[in-house]
């Protein structure tokens, strides 16, 4: 953590104590961590893990402060996040300005979470959903590169007669952001719209979703210049940009019952007349007392290639499970899985989600086990 | 010590270890001027989890008791549906999306009696041995 960062925190630490003296009434504080551990069985990187040890890569803290005056339908959020694979920065992972204008409608203004999948807004809240790790597949950066806007978010609900439901309309940008995918790093140039449905009765929920980012660029000119290697990869972009303006449409489905778990979700991402890939999960488990065994299915499809050259990220995974309830605000979660990238006749570029280019390793028909384990609590 | 003894003993002393928490039944009760006479389960279930903030057409600020109450675990269980650790986990997704908060919680059965008698738009839930005529039962889980 750099000396400004920890002079931000502090002051925002301080801010919030004094707050609390003055507001106690109207400022609630809440917060959630997860120390985990992973370890692969490749040397090459994979999603960040290796074949050694790894301490940093799931660990994570937040600390989100609400300030709700005593009248008026406001409220401001904050969610500080800090996480072990960034060297523990601190970021404000939201920052918004809601509203509950009636009973149905609401708005957020600022820095919120982009509504991209069935699990976004909790992504970092582990305690919330059975894995440790979400299916990278569908979930990871190499999918959708980005996990917040600046932007607006409308929402609607109601109570229909049969089930419960609420619509969502959001519009925003990106602010520059680098994301690391294959071993490369690009900056993310992005605006966005979309909208999502959610349709939910006693323990169903069925929840569909558009999103438009006619506006995304990923720039890597930098590593271009500094790796000419590159240039026969991305022939098709000398100048180091690639422009992916998406559409991305999503289907889920959550049952949970308290005994019986299903979770199901396929997201289609259409980069306009260049590719499209498939990418889906799904996840049974059942719970026993304290113990939720669960088992997962997670695969990236790739059903149109682009033709110019770009990375081929096919390859599946199975993950075993367990989420241990300890106590209400704390579980404890083991995973193993295996993934596999499927060998591609006349493909080159097979890379799945290893952290390195294809050109300079082949990672047709190699697979990796990991293990993962971790401890997730809110306060 | 013969070893029926033995056994008896071991079957008393393992008896004896269990806490035994029962109750009579949980009470969900209103102040007694509120216009409701009868609630169903689902629409107490649906208040408690913040999908709605009216039972039969009027609003009410649902009263929460502490964690760890028995009375808590089992109105939860047997209205709500959900355990301890299911609970904490629906509202920690409520809470870090901006969607919601719990209802805010009192310490025991008298704490919510005395603040349901003293308020017409509060709802919540007692051991239903402690009803008396200072509020009006809306619903009974057995």
């Amino acid at each position: 953590m750099n000396l400004e960062k920890t002079r931000i925190l502090v002051y925002i630490l301080a801010v919030i104590l004094y707050s609390n003296v003055a507001y106690s009434r109207s400022l609630s504080h809440n917060g959630f961590l997860t120390a985990g551990f992973s370890q692969t069985d490749n040397e090459i990187s994979f999603i960040g893990v290796t074949d050694e040890m790894n301490f940093s890569d799931l660990s994570l803290i937040g600390i989100q402060t609400t300030f709700k005056p005593s009248e008026g339908p406001f409220q401001f959020v904050t969610q500080l996040l800090a996480r072990g694979n960034q060297g523990w920065d601190v970021d404000a992972e939201w920052a918004y300005v809601g509203a509950r204008l009636t009973d149905s409608f609401e708005f957020q203004v600022g820095k919120v979470r982009a509504p991209m999948f069935m699990i976004s807004e909790t992504l970092d809240v582990g305690i919330t959903y059975p894995w440790i790790r979400p299916p990278e597949e569908l979930y990871g950066f190499n999918n959708i590169p980005f996990t917040t806007i600046n932007g607006l978010k409308f929402k609607y609900r109601n109570e229909g007669q049969y089930f419960d439901y609420d619509l969502l309309i959001y519009g925003g940008e990106n602010p520059e952001e680098t994301v690391t995918s294959n071993g490369l790093e690009y900056l993310i140039v992005l605006k966005i719209a979309g909208i999502e449905a959610n349709f939910v009765r006693d323990n169903f929920k069925l929840r569909l979703s558009y999103h438009d980012a006619y506006d995304l660029f990923l720039d890597f000119a930098a590593e271009l210049a500094a790796n000419p290697t590159l240039a026969t990869l991305f022939a098709g972009y000398p100048n180091g940009i690639i422009e992916s303006n998406s559409t991305f449409s999503t289907l889920g489905l959550d049952y949970n019952d308290g005994r019986f778990l299903l979770m199901a979700e396929v997201g289609q991402r259409k980069v306009r007349e260049n590719s499209t890939n498939v990418n889906w999960f799904v996840t049974v488990g059942y719970q026993f007392g304290r113990f939720l065994p669960h088992l997962t299915h997670s695969v990236i499809n790739i059903t149109e290639v682009e033709t110019n050259g770009t990375i081929n990220n096919e390859q599946q995974s199975t993950i075993l499970g367990v989420k241990i309830s300890v106590t209400p605000a704390i579980v404890v979660k083991a995973e193993l899985s295996h993934t596999h990238v499927p060998d591609i006749p006349d493909d080159s570029l097979a890379a799945g989600l290893f952290d390195a280019l294809p050109v300079l390793v082949s990672f047709e028909d190699d697979k990796v086990n990991m293990v993962n384990l971790a401890i997730n609590m809110v306060f | 010590m013969n070893l029926r003894s033995l056994l008896l003993f071991m079957v008393y002393v393992f008896c004896a270890s269990v806490p035994v928490i029962a109750t009579a039944g949980v009470a969900v009760i209103v102040h007694p001027d509120t216009n409701i006479q009868e609630a169903d389960a689902d629409s107490i279930k649906r208040l408690y989890l913040g999908k709605t903030s009216k039972v039969l057409g009027i609003k009410l600020n649902p009263v929460d008791q502490a964690e760890g109450n028995a009375i808590r675990d089992e109105f939860y269980e047997k209205v709500v549906e959900k355990d301890a650790s299911q609970l904490k986990a629906y509202w920690a997704q409520l809470i870090f999306t901006g969607g919601g908060s719990p209802p805010s919680s009192v310490n025991n059965d008298n704490a919510v009696k005395q603040l349901v008698s003293s308020k017409t738009n509060a709802i919540g839930y007692i051991d239903s041995s402690l009803v008396d005529s200072s509020i009006k039962v809306v619903f009974i889980a057995n």
